[in-house]
């Protein structure tokens, strides 16, 4: 039966309610799908991180039948070379594979009897079998044609060699058996093993060169030192290596013992004897190879183990050495026969016979491996990273496409300790720009998770019993007309700028605080100690004083001492400063300075800029968080049950801490949470006031780097697409982790804390 | 009265002296004439060490032409090349030189790479506070101070006792200051004075070159480093040595002659197509630059001139 129209409702409000019953599903769905976006977002750009290196052969090119000694290439990977004791030979891949070749000079008619070859500065090192040598630099240059492809100008590679100097090495006229030359801006080094009546010596020449400021090379090279290092040597020399800054020496012999010859002061003579593999069964040293930057070293044995060792300072008074760091690297049957290095990061190739591993120094990782049809006799990495030139037994040349655009990222990089280059012990460190492409990238992000956690735990220290504190004492016993002023005061305060709050912080408080720590840390006590004795004492008043004020109106009494006890406090800080915190300087005089006996007596930093500035800036921003949504739940626990309470004989405080706090404690729990979460992802603040030191020290007095103050300084200068950016972008996924576990884990406990209160 | 005649003098006397020290320009700089045609907006983005001497240039060059817009970005040389690729930028300038994963990724787009001009000459100063009474320290003493790796041969430094210091200053902790990897000045700093190696994780990362010389300022046991044109009266540039005790100040001679080991050049990067012009407004700018006109803009910012033959190479370089 119809009702009467009067009686029905509207079809406007039946249209309103379906249509904002729908718009607000939607609405919400959208956040959800937003969020789930944004986190596709940035998985998209963490995934590639994954993908292992891509290896793929291109062509394979005949060459003649000479005894190659060197593989070379230029940077394009357009003219490889092939070194032989007398020649150059080039293969032209822009010109149908076309080889054309080009013979060194030889002096007084002697045959070269050592040759080799450094790829990162293009340079050959003859020696003859008269006891001379020269080095030969191969220069690459492009002649850019009108031709494009794909927006890209087409060039032609034009190949120069120039044979200088010529030097007489050995007077005595002893052949070369073994050569290694290498040199930076202003200094040559050739080193040789020459032979004669069976007798070997070991041969070191340096020159040098001015240059200006402009990088402009003059032409007066000259002789600066001849040496002679016969005498540190025991056993036949097996293999010379030169460092690419041409500073260091490393020589292995038959004995399994390597020499090292590093420069100190300009000068280069003899820094340490070692052996590789003292604690390994097999002690013979199949190997000794630079990796990029000649920091590390890599050795391997004939059973296929792999050594680096690293140039660095052992202890305060030792001078750098090598020493071992890197032990966990995959075997290889045989040992490296065959290895070449990487010129754009730690990546190295080994290979023996047809078994061939890509491994990576600083993840001690194999990023590609594979057993090939062919046994390999000689292999280059181009100098970009992008291609591997490999030379078989029947001299064939194989090139092969590589694609490894981030070789540093694994597990181990990111969340184990590592032990970088120079550094004396694995360690946790973020440094990812080196200021030069040898650098090794160190990117944990433990010190990034570690900061965020203490940059938040300092801030919930401080900012938690306050707010809370200050929510009870408003919602419970401060009276309404004086409520209505408090709780709007408290919301300005959180729509402040944390800009403002952290320029504040950084350039008034952290100067300020540095001068004033035991003052502070006496208020900190003082106050809540007036407080609760002057609480206790009130209840002792008799209670006709009591009466005469207006319940809820004690503060007004309370307040002003507060105010005095805190600046009694603040002026008895430079007193407690002088009893307890002296330090006695070397001249015997006592120095009253918080911060230098926090460093000096306890031995830890004290910073500027440190986390309890952080804390108090931090706090401050979300202090107004938690008291508003902790001060709602408290004042929304049901009339009835207090008044239930106060009727039965309760007192105010008894029916606060019994009945409101336990029926309140699930709002106050999710206050104190959504507090935590912005205190997590807070980035502003950090950044002015954090000082940005990846340290990973739980020290109150000095600085962190937090995972957002991280990607807000290094994420606009990040190449796209690179490795930095995508860990950087690993660095938010993990802040997003980390913000979805909080929040979970609280809505649970939440949940729980709600269903045991439920009943009341 | 007669004082403050006498104290006016003195500070007259002052100035002369400084005036006298000051840096000239090379007097073999050609002076810039303007030429017709040209208009348009030029960006650059890159280097904040360049920042203050790039709005300079582009005031000028603007009055010049007054069709011209020129806007400047300047967060740290690393934003350079991403900006020059793009095509957001047409100079680039930076601090350092560009690296070769830099390169290579300008390579891969156009098939050749970028092209260096230098615009200046700039002592990277080490700073301390203005009463520090250091006089001068070694690379090594740098290393010592700045490193983790030691690998100019230092030793962990602590306190300026470690230096030699005496009395107050002997038991004080070295507070240190730098720049944030971004910039140039952190790569040149690590490459120069700390031999490749890397920086202790106690320096305390500043956004900007005046932000370290004004935490410098403020900061009595500060030690930090920034290009000499940010220098304060704050602050103090210490003279330096490669090693040993001759230090030599960060004067424009010391520079050239490399005596002063943390002397760098200032770079602005083009995209410039071989065998083709630039242009003509880019050119025209860096024309500008090279210029007596530029070059004293130069040194009223407090860096140091190119001399006429380098100024020369740089634009028959561009020329080709």
């Amino acid at each position: 039966m119809d009702q009467p129209e009067k009686y029905q409702i509207s079809k406007w409000t039946l249209f309103v309610d379906s249509f904002m019953s729908k718009f607000i599903t939607v609405g919400g769905l959208s956040v959800i799908a937003a969020v789930l976006l944004i986190l596709i977002f940035i998985g998209k750009e963490v995934i590639p991180l994954l993908e292992e290196a891509k290896v793929s052969p291109l062509e394979t090119i005949d060459l003649p039948k000479v005894d190659i000694e060197h593989v070379a290439v230029d940077e394009w990977t357009t003219l490889p070379a092939f070194i032989t004791k007398n020649s150059v030979y080039l293969v032209n891949l822009q010109k149908n594979n076309e080889i054309s070749s080009k013979q060194f000079e030889l002096e007084n008619n002697s045959p070269i009897t050592a040759v080799n070859y450094d790829q990162e500065r293009q340079l050959v090192a003859l020696g003859n079998s008269k006891g001379h040598v020269s080095l030969v630099e191969l220069n690459y240059s492009q002649e850019f044609l009108d031709k494009y492809e794909n927006g890209r100008q087409k060039s032609k590679t034009i190949f120069t060699m120039s044979q200088k100097p010529y030097l007489a090495l050995a007077e005595d006229e002893a052949k070369v058996i073994k050569i290694a030359a290498n040199q930076s801006e202003s200094t040559k080094i050739v080193a040789a093993v020459t032979e004669k009546n069976n007798q070997q010596q070991l041969l070191v020449v340096t020159l040098k060169q001015s240059v200006d400021l402009f990088g402009n090379v003059s032409d007066d090279l000259t002789v600066d030192e001849k040496l002679n290092f016969t005498e540190y040597i025991t056993g036949k020399i097996q293999k010379i290596i030169i460092s690419s800054q041409a500073d260091s020496i490393l020589v292995y012999t038959d004995k399994n013992e390597v020499f090292s010859f590093r420069t100190k002061n300009g000068k280069i003579g003899f820094s340490q004897k070692f052996e590789p593999f003292k604690d390994e069964a097999d002690k013979e040293i199949a190997s000794m190879n630079y990796l990029f930057g000649s920091s590390t070293v890599i050795f391997s044995n004939k059973t296929g183990r792999f050594l680096g060792f690293s140039i660095y300072k052992p202890s305060e008074d030792m001078p750098r050495v090598f020493g071992l760091t890197k032990t966990t690297f995959d075997d290889l049957d045989g040992g490296a026969e065959v290895f070449s290095r990487s010129l754009r990061n730690k990546s190295f190739l080994v290979s023996n016979g047809k078994r061939i591993k890509l491994m990576y120094s600083t993840s001690e990782s194999v990023n590609w491996e594979d057993t090939l049809d062919y046994d390999i006799k000689h292999s280059i990495i181009s100098g970009k990273y992008d291609r591997i030139l490999l030379v078989d037994d029947k001299n064939k040349l194989n090139i092969l496409k590589l694609s490894d655009p981030h070789p540093e990222a694994s597990v181990k990089t990111y969340f184990s300790k590592v032990w970088y280059e120079g550094q004396p012990e694995p360690k946790y460190l973020w440094s990812s720009t080196g200021g030069t492409e040898e650098a090794e990238k160190q990117l944990s992000m433990m010190p990034l998770i570690f900061g965020t956690l203490k940059a938040t735990f300092y801030a919930m220290l401080f900012a938690v019993p306050i707010a809370i504190l200050a929510a009870i004492y408003t919602s419970q016993f401060l009276p309404d007309s004086w409520k209505t002023i408090i709780k709007p005061l408290m919301e300005v305060m959180a729509s402040l700028p944390s800009v403002i709050i952290g320029f504040l912080a950084a350039l008034i408080l952290a100067p300020m605080v540095e001068a004033k720590v035991p003052s502070i840390i006496l208020v900190i006590v003082s106050v809540p100690l007036a407080a609760f004795i002057m609480g206790s004492a009130w209840s002792y008043l008799p209670p006709k004083i009591r009466y005469k004020c207006t319940e809820g109106m004690e503060f007004v009494f309370f307040a002003p001492i507060l105010i005095l006890v805190t600046v009694v406090a603040w002026n008895m800080g430079p007193v407690l400063e002088s009893w307890f915190f002296t330090v006695v300087d070397s001249q015997g005089r006592e120095i009253i300075s918080f911060s230098r006996w926090w460093s000096e007596s306890l031995g830890y930093e004290y910073t500027q800029k440190n986390a309890m500035i952080v804390g108090f800036a931090m706090g401050f921003a979300v202090i107004p968080i938690i008291f508003t949504i902790a001060e709602d739940s408290l004042s929304n626990v049901p009339k009835s049950l207090t008044s239930a309470s106060l009727a039965l004989g309760a007192s105010r405080w008894q029916t606060t801490w019994r009945v409101v706090i336990p029926t309140a404690s699930a709002g106050i729990f999710s206050a104190c949470m959504i507090g935590l979460g912005r205190a997590v992802g807070e980035t502003m603040i950090v950044l002015c006031a954090a000082g940005g030191t990846g340290l990973m020290e739980m020290n109150i007095f000095n600085g962190m780097r937090t995972l957002s103050l991280n990607l807000a300084t290094e994420l606009p200068e990040a190449a796209k697409q690179g490795t930095l950016y995508r860990t950087l972008f690993f660095g938010a996924l993990i802040l997003f982790v980390l913000t979805f576990i909080i929040n979970t884990v609280a809505e649970i406990i939440r949940q729980h804390i709600r269903n045991k209160y439920k009943t009341v | 009265m007669k004082k403050a005649i006498a104290t006016l003098v003195t500070l007259l006397a002052l100035v002369g002296v400084v005036n006298a020290e000051s840096v000239k320009v090379d007097s073999g700089l050609k002076k810039y004439e303007v030429v017709p045609g040209v208009s348009g907006t030029l960006n650059s983005i890159g280097s904040d060490t360049l920042n203050n001497m790039m709005t300079l240039w582009a005031e000028a060059f603007k009055r010049l032409y007054p069709n011209v817009t020129v806007q400047i970005e300047g967060k740290g040389s690393s934003t350079a090349p991403p900006a020059l690729i793009e095509g957001s930028s047409q100079l680039g300038p930076m601090s350092r030189e560009m690296k070769s994963k830099e390169v290579d990724v300008f390579e891969k787009r156009f098939g050749y790479k970028p092209t260096k001009v230098g615009v200046a000459i700039d002592a990277l100063a080490v700073f301390v506070h203005k009463d520090s009474p250091i006089k001068g320290m070694s690379l090594v003493d740098v290393d010592s101070a700045f490193s983790s790796t030691y690998k100019l041969g230092g030793k962990d430094a602590k306190v300026w006792g470690d230096f030699g210091l005496e009395g107050s200053f002997k038991d004080k902790p070295i507070s240190l200051y730098g720049r944030n990897s971004a910039s140039g000045t952190y790569g040149f700093f690590l490459k120069t004075a700390l031999g490749k190696g890397s920086y202790k994780t106690t320096v305390k990362e500043q956004p900007g070159s005046a932000a370290v010389v004004n935490s410098i300022a403020n900061d009595i046991s500060g030690i930090g480093y920034s290009g000499i044109g940010y220098k304060t009266s704050g602050v103090r540039a210490l003279p330096l040595s490669k090693s040993g005790k001759s230090y030599n100040e960060p004067t424009l001679g010391n520079c050239l002659n490399k005596s002063y080991p943390l002397a760098r050049i200032l770079n602005i990067y083009v995209n410039k197509k071989p065998g083709q012009k630039l242009n003509k407004l880019t050119i025209e700018f860096i024309k500008f630059a090279l210029s007596k006109q530029g070059q004293e803009i130069v040194v009223k910012d407090g860096y140091y001139p190119l001399p006429a033959a380098a100024a020369k190479a740089f634009l028959s370089a561009l020329e080709k």
